[in-house]
């Protein structure tokens, strides 16, 4: 047993480490536009799941849009993922009243759209806990339990990438909308001109800016019961209907990827929505560099905050040293906001064999007057994480050499395939 | 050839030969204490479980006027209902002003055996409130909280407290049936046992030659190596259902694995199996045999388990059981034990839940590389389940997208994922433990790759 075993660890591992990781030639490719999905509120509570094969099903949508793989290497796809859960309590009562002890897995298929357990229910039984849903979702639509707050991250990834040149589309789903415009204000003068929304079945009143219109169903009957509701409590109604869902495969005609990217006019829209807003957004000048890595600080209205690396090889590369043996300090500020911006260049990291281990990223409170808080964005192919510290007083070139740490990257290089990964670790 | 003779002979002597017919019986409900006046409806569903024309009933004497009836039920003479199986469900409703009171009826009725077809015909008697939901508990094994359930196996009657529910005979006429039936047909009071159809284990044979089976290469028919038993079909008002208890002996010499399954055969279109955990390749519904890590023992029967048919368009079928098991090569089914932790029962120590691995198998195992993909994405829905920080949740979640980027790869449209993760979230911990989990992820950033790499998304090689 134990050489099968020895084989199966083996095979197990090589592949595992092959998951993870790209080629070097993959790293160096630079990337002009980031089209993020914005997701909706789902069935009265969203999941990961959805959300990410939805910014998946947009991906290959717009890879077969685009047709040559040439071009679709311009854009990298991500997913600003926002849960919105405020109801679950009242979904899970109405779960449990409903289908007993077996609630937990039927709710599941009722958020996933697991078709093959509501077959299993009678169909009256279904009808009645989807318009129960649909309540939910309106309700967190016209009243929605999350805050601004809960978009922090997400800008801070806009900001990133437009400060890498990259130009941000948000194609934003449902209650994605309300994020998109939230995050909208808040991002700078210059910052809002690379940065766009691709509006699909808002609730919104307003679009905060849109290049090519939006697109609604007349028939989507979560926005529907969202303007009848806004329109009894006084407030100004959702963005008017300009389609039809053709196809009807989801009953609301309201889901992104079971509606609006299946009728053939709705999918038009979103997929030349994204090339239009491309073609007419200015490119962002590169105030900092594209990397493989790339580590992103911004804190508030306090004067200084430095961003500090520590290398593989050990060398620290901050504002009295930027250039590292991988990496530079490409930005460094002393005015309030940020950013400090760290890159280690594709080039760097593939070229060298001491480039492959752990980078570590800190923080120094230079020079304020009171508690601040700081983020750090670190972006590596396929994991990306925005880290929020709040340090509490200012230390000076005293803190230099023992900043707060924030995370790590560990790169690592597989000897047989020749392939990388990349791994972020918060601390 | 001749075995198929021999099967058609035996069904021609089965469905001749074994209807049984009840003449002159008195239904009687009683309360054993006076209680406030409650309203309360009475209704007597008559089921065809066997999709042939073979029972009927004559139902009079009502001590309360019937208010509505369905179905094939008729009034011929008034006061006096005849119904039949020609339909799958027919229901007669006597609305009763006080429960206390009391209530009985006659009844004359005939019921055949199915054979090896299908489930007994039933003449089944319940109580109701306004809403047509049963008005009490009772000890009725379906589920169903009926009363009383008449078939040609006999006569059932079900525990209720504070009355008294009998069924005996008006007169002294000869029933034509064998002495249990004479012995329990007296003064039935209490609590029985509800028996089976057994089905003879010849005839399973039969059911291979009629039925193409769902090919699994994990899987194999053991239907030869049992008995099965099958009780009358209940209607359950709350579930709206049909159900029936069933019981598997083995009546082989060898010990049959865990895990083990029934496909549900020969069901029209518009019936499915509520409790399914599967269908089949053909569409087959498959229910779980609740048999653990030891197996079912030469001669041990594992009863009492429920399958529960939705029919909204109330059709006559005639359901045919095959019996699945696990060839040896999947972990046994871990049963309750396997829901006690977040983490569950992995017996083979590869990351995935063991009720998991049999789920996949069983409805995927015909697809290699989808099996495949879809291990190794339960194994990032585990992973999120058991998370207790952000940054577990995270690196489960970007190796969740990498897991769904590898199965787009294969079949973009696949909807089997949700399947898996809905499996996974099977009892209220797990349910919470993966929405806290989703918690953890709001609010941050999640890369997809590019598509050109979507192939290297798998931990494995999606091309051969």
């Amino acid at each position: 047993m134990s050489k099968k075993f020895l084989a199966i660890c083996l095979i197990v591992t090589f592949f595992t480490i092959f998951s993870n990781s790209v080629f070097a030639e993959d790293l160096c490719v630079p990337i002009k536009s980031v089209v993020y999905y914005g997701n909706g509120v789902g069935k009265g509570v969203s999941t990961y799941s959805d959300a990410v094969k939805s910014s998946a099903l947009l991906e290959l949508g717009y890879n077969q849009h685009l047709g040559d793989p040439s071009l679709a290497a311009d854009y990298t796809f991500k997913l600003a993922f926002n849960q919105s859960a405020g109801r679950l309590g009242d979904i899970i009562e109405a779960a449990k009243q409903t289908f007993g002890d077996n609630w937990p897995t039927i709710l599941a298929g009722f958020l996933l759209g697991n078709d093959l357990i509501l077959r299993l229910l009678p169909d009256s039984v279904v009808q009645n806990f989807n318009d129960f849903l649909t309540n939910q979702a309106i309700q967190e639509l016209v009243t929605p339990s999350a805050t601004s707050e809960d978009v922090n991250n997400h800008v801070s990834s806009y900001k990133s990438d437009i400060g890498e040149g990259k130009k941000v589309i948000l194609v934003a789903h449902s209650q994605g909308n309300i994020f998109a415009n939230w995050s909208y204000q808040r991002l700078s003068a210059s910052e809002s001109q690379y940065f766009t929304i691709v509006p699909v079945a808002s609730p919104e009143s307003i679009v905060r800016k849109s290049l090519v219109g939006h697109v609604r169903f007349s028939d989507d009957l979560v926005i529907l019961g969202v303007q009848a509701a806004k329109a009894i409590a006084g407030i100004p109604t959702p963005l008017p209907s300009n389609d039809s869902d053709e196809v009807d495969a989801d009953f609301l005609s309201h889901g992104f990827k079971e509606a609006y990217l299946k009728d053939s006019s709705a999918r038009s829209f979103i997929l030349y929505g994204i090339e239009t807003s491309e073609s007419l957004l200015p490119d962002p000048p590169m105030s900092s560099g594209q990397g493989t890595i790339t580590v992103t600080l911004t804190w508030g209205s306090n004067p200084d905050l430095d961003l500090h690396t520590f290398e593989p090889t050990g060398r620290h590369v901050y504002y009295a040293s930027r250039t590292g043996n991988f990496g530079y300090l490409d930005v460094d500020d002393v005015s309030s906001w940020g950013p400090e911006h760290y890159y280690a260049s594709c080039e760097k990291i593939s070229s060298s064999p001491l480039a492959i281990g752990r980078y570590q990223f800190g923080v120094n409170y230079y020079r304020g007057y009171s508690p601040e808080t700081a983020k750090v964005t670190i972006k590596t192919p396929g994991a990306e994480q925005t880290i929020t510290k709040t340090l509490p007083y200012s230390r000076g070139s005293g803190g230099n050499s023992s900043p707060v740490m924030f995370g790590d990257v560990i790169v690592s290089k597989n000897p047989t395939t020749g392939r990388f990964d990349f791994a972020i670790e918060a601390r | 050839m001749y075995r198929f003779f021999l099967s058609t002979t035996l069904l021609l002597f089965t469905l001749l030969f074994s209807s049984s017919t009840l003449f002159a019986f008195t239904f009687t409900l009683g309360a054993n204490t006076v209680g406030t006046p409650t309203s309360g409806t009475v209704v007597i569903d008559f089921i065809d479980g066997d999709g042939l024309d073979n029972s009927s009933a004559t139902i009079n004497n009502l001590s309360a006027p019937a208010s509505f009836f369905d179905g094939t039920f008729s009034e011929p003479t008034p006061g006096e209902f005849t119904v039949d199986d020609s339909g799958f469900f027919s229901s007669l409703y006597i609305d009763l002003v006080d429960i206390y009171s009391g209530f009985s009826f006659d009844f004359d009725a005939t019921f055949s055996d199915p054979g090896m077809f299908g489930f007994p015909d039933s003449m089944v008697v319940s109580l109701l409130d306004e809403f047509y939901f049963p008005l009490f508990p009772t000890s009725d094994p379906t589920g169903a909280d009926a009363l009383a359930v008449m078939s040609f196996m006999g006569t059932d009657i079900y525990e209720l407290n504070g009355f008294t529910v009998s069924i005996t005979e008006t007169n002294n006429a000869p029933v034509p049936e064998p002495s249990t039936w004479v012995l329990l047909s007296i003064g039935l009071i209490g609590l029985f046992y509800m028996r089976r159809r057994k089905i003879n284990p010849v005839l399973p044979i039969v059911l291979l030659m009629f039925f193409s089976l769902p090919a699994h290469a994990a899987f194999e028919n053991v239907t030869a190596n049992v008995s099965i038993e099958r009780s009358p079909l209940v209607y359950s008002r709350t579930s709206q259902t049909f159900n029936s208890v069933v019981k598997i002996t083995n009546i082989s010499e060898n010990i049959i694995n865990s895990p083990m399954f029934i496909v549900v055969t020969n069901i029209p279109e518009t019936v499915s199996v509520n409790n399914a955990v599967s269908l089949s390749a053909e569409g087959s519904p498959i229910v779980s045999v609740p048999v653990y890590s030891e197996g079912l023992a030469p001669g041990q029967s594992v009863e009492d388990f429920i399958v529960k048919f939705h029919n909204p368009n109330r059709v006559r079928f005639t359901a045919g059981f095959t019996v699945m098991a696990g060839r040896g090569d999947l972990p046994p089914n871990p049963g309750t034990a396997g829901n006690e932790t977040l983490q569950g029962v992995d017996s083979n120590g590869n990351g995935v839940r063991d009720d998991i691995e049999i789920y996949i198998d069983l409805n995927y195992g015909d697809q290699p590389k989808v099996k495949e993909g879809l291990t190794q994405y339960a194994h990032t829905v585990q992973n999120g389940i058991v998370a207790t920080n952000q940054q577990d949740s995270i690196q489960a979640a970007n190796a969740q997208t990498r897991a769904i980027e590898c199965l787009m790869y294969i079949d973009p449209e696949s909807k089997a994922s949700e399947e898996i993760e809905s499996q996974a979230v099977n009892t209220p911990e797990r349910f919470n433990a993966w929405m806290a989990h989703q918690e953890r992820l709001s609010g941050q950033v999640f890369p997809l790759r590019s598509m050109s790499e979507w192939k290297a998304s798998c931990e494995f090689d999606p091309e051969n």
